[in-house]
């Protein structure tokens, strides 16, 4: 598991004891749940870098940033390499550029030069993801400036929520963060083979969109047959001949999306609704920081 | 904490896929400090 960052605090501002309370606690259960690597982000620096430095190490959870300095000396380490199933998940770490408000001596320097010397720095390794607690249009460029180096880029900072992925012009595919622990992201991916990572979630939504035109048509043909005045007749076969056009496109659209083979990645995601009941352990630990917790809100 | 709760189901859930280069990467993000769900 990996986190896009600003996942500690609630705001980037200075935090004070109840705020750093919650924040180790959420760095220790995610530790103890799997969180192998975090972006320090915006809002995970409110009470400093050596804070979020000794929680993450306590926890045993790797924070990467490839442009985060002080005195121009980087903080952490620009990447990380995971071994996850045989394969190397190299996880790259990015902060918005320029100054901190959790530590004014800190400053994000320029992000796409960062990324490019962290990529370069990488040893052997099968995936790329950049965790990027960047704006969104920074995110944007990442991909336009290192065509084809970059598989996954999982970005937070504007509370973009759980929307499907975005392949951008040159391969990667930006992904959002969830927001404020309502889902979590999967991604099952498959790396045997080349190439840009191949979007079987895409494929889903291509094929749905066939159907839907199949069922379009299928309606507008029942309903042609009372059809009696002539005129209204020929309008409508109009109408009828433009959709089953935009039927052929479409099925050619699936058809080449289904001949791609390679690497692939299908992208879903879990929504936390009051479905799933608390862990009574962690509730005990969580009512310590958070008095006033009901349950979802 | 139900989405810590989730996370130890879920991570039992998935399927072993030793040598087949194949995984599911679990990813988050903006959480800002919560310690429970927002709805």
């Amino acid at each position: 598991m990996v986190d896009a960052g600003n996942l500690l605090f609630r705001a980037p501002e200075p935090a004070d004891v109840p705020a750093k309370q919650r924040a180790a606690l959420i760095l220790e259960q995610l530790g103890k749940l799997g969180l192998k690597a975090l972006v320090a982000g915006p809002k995970d620096l409110s009470a400093g870098a050596d804070f979020l430095k000794e929680k993450a190490r306590a926890a045993g959870v790797a924070v990467v940033s490839a442009n985060l300095r002080r005195g121009g000396k980087p903080v952490f380490p620009a990447s990380a390499v995971l071994p996850v199933a045989g394969q190397r998940v190299a996880v790259i770490g990015l902060t918005a550029p320029g100054s901190v408000a959790g530590e004014p001596s800190l400053e994000g320097t320029p992000v796409v030069a960062a990324l490019r010397e962290a990529l370069a720095a990488l040893g052997p390794h099968d995936l790329t993801v950049v965790l990027a607690a960047i704006p969104y249009g920074d995110a944007l460029q990442l991909d336009a400036e290192l065509e084809g180096k970059v598989d996954l880029v999982i970005q937070s900072g504007e509370l973009r929520g759980t929307l499907p992925p975005q392949r951008l012009d040159h391969g990667a595919l930006l992904l959002s963060g969830g927001q404020r622990g309502q889902a979590l992201g999967l991604a099952e991916l498959s790396l045997a083979g080349k190439g840009p990572l191949l979007d079987l979630s895409d494929q889903s939504r291509q094929q749905q969109q066939l159907d839907f035109l199949d069922s379009q048509i299928k309606n507008l043909l029942e309903r042609r047959e009372k059809i009696t005045d002539a005129a209204a007749r020929r309008d409508f076969d109009k109408t009828l001949a433009e959709l089953k056009q935009r039927r052929a496109e479409q099925a050619k659209q699936v058809d080449r999306a289904r001949a791609v083979k390679g690497r692939s990645a299908n992208v879903r995601w879990v929504v936390l609704d009051s479905g799933y009941a608390d862990d009574p352990a962690i509730k005990a630990e969580v009512l310590k920081v958070e008095p006033t917790y009901q349950g979802l809100h | 904490m139900s989405r810590a709760f989730l996370l130890t189901a879920l991570l039992g859930a998935l399927p072993a896929t030793a040598g087949t280069a194949a995984f599911t990467l679990i990813f988050s993000g903006d959480n800002g400090g919560e310690v429970a769900p927002c709805g």
